[in-house]
Order: structure tokens, then C-alpha cells, then sequence
């Protein structure tokens, strides 16, 4: 009875529910399907066309591995930085390629954004005409997927050439939209504003807290 | 007790920390039980998708329970700049909400122009559904639902859907329709979401500042138009919303310059015939030395080395336009897929004045000639074309601004349209309007008095 009076006994019996709670949670969520991801590090393949063009039905079973998002992030911009010039090659073809799911094209433009050395491709990207007579949402998905190439060049690690490229697009690019990523780059590189994501993220809370 | 803080932590992190898939191929096999539920929420019609599919990544079916399950688990936090979060649809009850919304879902062929379809509640998936990225067919699905209310789109009039035949957008994001109910739910995946990819929320981020262009007639971006006044003594005032911010003169050597004070890209630029100088609208230097407009499509004049009529830089739709206009009237317009101009065309008149705007608010390049009549640029037909509207000759120039349309009257007067009144704008003491621009404005950078 002398135990129960125990703060320390209390405390850890609370601590041990709750711990074993989230091992219940933990299991119960990973069984789940949405909760699921596969590592990141087979997500470069550089013959993922086939993987596009022929996929085989996942096992029940697939082992899982879970990463929060900040990790998987963190993966990410390490995948990123390591792509020897054939992958980024490779992934700047996939970009454009409107025969791969508009996921895995941004995807690719993605990774090459994180890379630090690709804005001679991102620009590549961004140049390329977008196809006439296609629906307004690939449309749409178009011009985003060239926002982000224009995000990749702003995070480019040589800051003259970053430059030299959004002054070369600002130049040949006659989308309104695109011109204004492209003047929202200029500005973060030039230390006049934020960084386009940070722009971005300001303007949209205001919109969905005001 | 650092133990015991270190098993709590770990438990709580366990709990939340999973990030949501990204890729249609990440998406493991869903369990019999799990579709059922899907099925049954939603009244899906299996046999018009061609049975239930459980795996395989390329089928819609499989896509579609993809996409609930991204429904159901997203999660967002409730935290905020302001702590009071404007909601359509509360955060937490998306799922619900679409299962509200949405009375069945069935796989159709029949309209080959539409992503789905809502009818009274019941939504026929189309072809292209299946081409759309996880978050676009997410997207879609919230904006289908949103249509079972009604919420009808209506005309664009501006963007790249602009002048098509077909009701494609919003009046505004605050009348919450789908296009509104659609964006919020990608604005609140960039900024509160808790469990989603990193790629996922780049590109909900995008398309949320993609489609804000786009798809309503008054954007709900932060980019706002000012109304910037050129007195008679050179100096600028702009009229920002409410607020009066006063600017000095653009000088040169010690001597103010004078040219045709003209919206840009970027801000707004004096124009006198043969360069563009820009105008420092967000910092208070004075003096201000000229300095060469390189920021907007003026910055062309700088290697022409020739002294024009008029120049003018416009969007109309999605497409930013530039046209020049030369003191022998003929014009030509800028050709920015082969990086020059296009051969200059005869105007077969002498404009009187030119304008970015007309009194109903539309944008674009017009031409008044002798006589009042109107002209505007076709970017098709890549010439003017004489429309059947009178410019009131009492107005030298009309510009939009703050969501008004202002007027300079000859007589130096301001005015602007209050409902069908035209109203004497009250101008800061002493001040002399000779010429009036509108200027874009963004909300990213402060304008400091």
C-alpha cells in the first residue's frame, strides 16, 4: 500500500500506458496502407521507365520503412547532392517526358532542384515548350512543374550562374506566371526578399487565416 | 525522470511521425477490409471501374483508394499567424466532409474533356483522372465534392482562360466554391500540413500559387495594384489601399526627367521615347538618380537605339505582350519564341492617346484615334483591330487600381467609378496631378515611408 503513495510509482505507471499505447498505435498504423513508404533510396533508378511502363502488384507483405517527413526530407536533399551527371541527365529526360506520370516527373525535377549544380538542366527544363492542346490541368501541372525547376535554379549553390540563368528566361519567357517565379527568384538571390518558398508560405497562411 | 521524458517523446514521436506517400507506387496492397469501407463511404460502383483492385498502381481503382486514403489521414495543425483559422472545410474533417458530399463514384468514358464530373452528389470519374498526379486527383476530388452545393463557376475574365466559352472559374476565393475549397486544402497542405511528403507539399504549394492565378477573377494573392500620381513638379505619390506614400522626383544630373509614366512588370517606369527609367516605389531616395529600367520588358529599349512613339508591356490572359509604337505610326510586337521583333505593320492612323485600360476595367493595349474611337492589340491577329467603343475625351487616361478605375480628367482631376458615379478623388494638400499609372505591389516586400 506504501507504493501507491508514491509519486514515482505513479509516474512511472503512467509513463509505461502510455508507451506501450503508442507501440499499440505504432503497429496498428504501420499495418495501415496510407501510412506506408518505401526508402528512399530506391527511389533514383535510373530505369524506372520500366518500372512506369510494365509494374508488377506490390506484395501484401512489402517490408516498410518510415521516415517523418523532416527525415525524409533530409534523404532526400542527400540523394540529391550525390547524382553523378548521367542521373541528373537522365532525370532532366524524365522532366520532360510526358509519357512518365506527372508525379514522377516532378519528382525528377525535384531531385534535380536539391542537386545545387543542375541549373544548366532546370533551365533546359523551364525552355522547353509546354505541348499545345492538352487539358488545363496538365497544363497547369506544366507550368508547375517549371516553377519548380525556376526554385531549383534560386537554390543553386553557384549564385552568378543561378543568376545568369533567370536573366537568359526573363528574356525568352512570355508566361505571366512563370515570369512572376522567375522575378520572386531574382529578388531572393539578389537579398531583396525571401526565398520563394517563404514568400509563398506568407502569402497563403494569410489567405487561409484571415 | 529523463527516462521518463525520453519514453514519452519517443512514444509521441512514433505516433505521428509518418510521412503519407507520394508516388502512386508507393502505396503498398490495401486490405479487403479497408476498400470496403471506401466502398461503402462512398458508394463506389466497382463493376465501372472493372472490379475491385487492391495493388496494382496503374489501376484507377487502385488510384482512387490512394487517394482516399490520402483524405482520410492527412493531418494539419491548428497553428497560425493570427490563431484563427478561416475554414470551408475544417481541417480535421475532410474525410468526413467528402463522404457528406459525394453520394456515389462510379468510372466513366463519356466525356473526354473532364477530369470527373458532379451530378447531384454523384461523380463519374473520366479518362483523364487517371493521368493526374496523387495530389491533382486529390484536389479534383474536394472540388467535385464542393459542386454537389452547387457553386457553379462562372466566366473567366482574366488568365490564361480568359475570353474561352466556357465557365471555368470563381467570382473570388472568399465565395468558398471548388476552385476555393480546392486551393485552401492545398495552401493548408504547404502550410499546417503535419504527415505529408516533402514533394507532396512543394508541389501543393505551387499549384496553390499556380491555380490563384488562374482559375478566379479576382485573385486571391497578395499582389495588389497601387495608383501612382506624377505631379506637375515630377515627384510621385502612390496611393496603396488607403495609404499615401510620397516619392521624389527621377533626376539626372541634377534634373528631374520627363517621359510617359508607364506600369511595368515589376513596378513602373518613366518612358521618354528613347529609354525606360524605373521608379523606386518600395524605398524612400532622394534625391533618386536615374537608373536604367533592366527589370521589366523595357529594359528591350536599351539596345534598340531608336526613339519611339510608345511602348507598352501587357498581359492579356497568361501571356505577357510587348508593342512598340514608332513616330511614322507603324507598330510591331515583340516575337519572344524567336527572341525579336516582328516585322512592323502600317497603323493607317495617328493615335491621339493609348491606354493599358478602358472605363469597363478591361486590360490590355488600346489606341484612341482623332475621332474617339478605340482600338485595342490582338494578340491573335497581331494588329489593332478598331472595336465599337467612343473614349470620352475628357479623359486623358484610365487606369485600375486599389479594385478601382480611375480617371485623369483634362483638367488635371482625379476621379474614380463608385458604383456608376464618377467621384473627385481627394489628392494629398498641394498636389497637382499631371499623369497616373497603376503599379503592382506585393505583399513579399514592405514600402517603407
Amino acid at each position: 500500500m506504501e507504493l501507491f503513495k508514491k509519486k514515482t510509482f505513479w509516474y512511472v505507471l503512467i509513463t509505461l500506458l502510455v508507451f506501450f499505447t503508442d507501440i499499440w498505435v505504432y503497429f496498428y498504423l504501420k499495418n495501415r496502407p496510407a501510412a506506408l513508404t518505401q526508402p528512399t533510396s530506391l527511389a533514383l533508378n535510373p530505369t524506372h521507365n520500366q518500372e512506369i511502363k510494365s509494374p508488377e502488384p506490390l506484395k501484401p507483405n512489402t517490408p516498410e520503412i518510415l521516415h517523418p517527413p523532416a527525415e525524409e526530407l533530409k534523404a532526400i536533399k542527400t540523394q540529391a547532392e550525390k547524382l553523378s551527371e548521367s542521373e541528373i541527365r537522365q532525370l532532366a529526360h524524365d522532366a520532360v517526358n510526358p509519357q512518365i506520370s506527372q508525379d514522377q516527373r516532378f519528382k525528377s525535377v525535384y531531385l534535380l532542384a536539391h542537386n545545387g549544380h543542375a541549373s544548366h538542366v532546370l533551365k533546359e527544363i523551364i525552355e522547353t515548350p509546354i505541348p499545345e492542346n492538352i487539358h488545363e490541368r496538365e497544363r497547369d501541372f506544366e507550368h508547375i512543374l517549371r516553377a519548380q525547376a525556376v526554385e531549383g535554379i534560386e537554390m543553386g549553390f553557384e549564385k552568378n550562374i543561378s543568376r545568369q540563368a533567370l536573366h537568359d528566361l526573363m528574356q525568352t519567357t512570355d508566361n505571366a506566371f512563370l515570369l512572376d517565379r522567375l522575378n520572386r527568384a531574382k529578388n531572393s538571390l539578389d537579398g531583396v526578399s525571401d526565398s520563394s518558398e517563404v514568400q509563398d508560405n506568407k502569402e497563403l497562411e494569410k489567405i487561409i487565416e484571415n | 525522470m529523463q527516462f521518463v521524458f525520453i519514453l514519452l517523446l519517443f512514444g509521441i514521436t512514433t505516433a505521428v511521425g509518418q510521412t503519407l506517400p507520394f508516388l502512386d507506387s508507393q502505396f503498398s496492397c490495401f486490405k479487403s477490409d479497408q476498400a470496403k469501407t471506401y466502398i461503402q463511404d462512398f458508394k463506389i460502383k466497382t463493376a465501372s471501374f472493372g472490379g475491385v483492385e487492391l495493388c496494382n498502381p496503374n489501376h484507377d481503382f487502385k488510384k482512387l483508394l490512394n487517394d482516399l486514403s490520402i483524405i482520410e489521414h492527412g493531418r494539419f495543425s491548428n497553428s497560425g499567424q493570427s490563431g484563427f483559422i478561416r475554414g470551408f472545410i475544417p481541417s480535421s474533417q475532410y474525410y468526413n466532409w467528402t463522404k457528406t458530399q459525394i453520394l456515389r463514384i462510379q468510372r466513366e468514358h463519356n466525356d473526354p474533356q473532364a477530369i470527373a464530373v458532379n451530378v447531384r452528389g454523384h461523380v463519374s470519374i473520366q479518362d483523364y483522372y487517371g493521368r493526374l498526379s496523387v495530389l491533382g486527383r486529390v484536389g479534383t476530388l474536394l472540388h467535385e465534392a464542393r459542386h454537389t452545393a452547387y457553386y457553379p463557376h462562372t466566366l473567366c475574365l482574366n488568365g490564361p482562360y480568359a475570353e474561352l466559352p466556357v465557365n471555368g472559374c470563381d467570382p473570388d476565393f472568399s465565395s468558398g466554391g471548388a476552385h476555393a475549397v480546392e486551393m485552401e486544402y492545398y495552401a493548408r497542405v504547404s502550410v499546417q500540413g503535419q504527415n505529408f511528403h516533402p514533394m507532396y507539399k512543394a508541389m501543393a504549394r505551387l499549384s496553390a500559387m499556380a491555380r490563384a492565378n488562374f482559375v478566379f477573377n479576382k485573385s486571391p494573392l497578395i499582389k495588389r495594384d497601387g495608383l501612382l500620381i506624377q505631379t506637375t513638379s515630377g515627384s510621385f505619390w502612390l496611393l496603396d489601399q488607403t495609404r499615401w506614400i510620397q516619392r521624389p522626383a527621377i533626376t539626372y544630373n541634377q534634373r528631374s526627367v520627363t517621359g510617359r509614366l508607364k506600369r511595368t512588370s515589376f513596378g513602373a517606369s518613366l518612358f521618354t521615347g528613347n529609354q525606360a527609367y524605373a521608379i523606386e516605389l518600395y524605398e524612400n531616395v532622394d534625391p533618386f538618380e536615374a537608373i536604367l529600367d533592366s527589370f521589366s520588358y523595357y529594359k528591350t529599349l536599351i539596345n534598340l537605339n531608336t526613339h519611339l512613339a510608345d511602348f507598352e508591356e501587357f498581359d492579356i490572359g497568361a501571356k505577357r505582350n510587348i508593342v512598340l509604337i514608332t513616330p511614322s505610326q507603324q507598330f510591331a510586337s515583340y516575337n519572344f519564341k524567336l527572341g525579336k521583333w516582328n516585322p512592323a505593320q502600317a497603323l493607317g492612323f495617328k493615335p491621339l492617346l493609348t491606354s493599358p485600360y478602358l472605363a469597363d476595367g478591361k486590360q490590355g493595349y488600346f489606341l484612341v484615334d482623332s475621332n474617339a474611337g478605340v482600338f485595342a492589340f490582338d494578340t491573335e491577329k497581331n494588329s489593332f483591330v478598331k472595336t465599337s467603343l467612343n473614349w470620352d475625351l475628357n479623359a486623358q487616361s484610365i487606369v485600375k487600381a486599389n479594385g478601382k478605375i480611375y480617371s485623369l480628367r483634362i483638367d488635371k482631376k482625379i476621379f474614380y467609378l463608385n458604383g456608376n458615379q464618377w467621384t473627385e478623388l481627394a489628392l494629398p494638400k498641394n498636389t497637382m496631378a499631371e499623369q497616373i499609372s497603376s503599379v503592382p505591389l506585393y505583399n513579399a516586400f514592405n514600402i517603407l515611408e
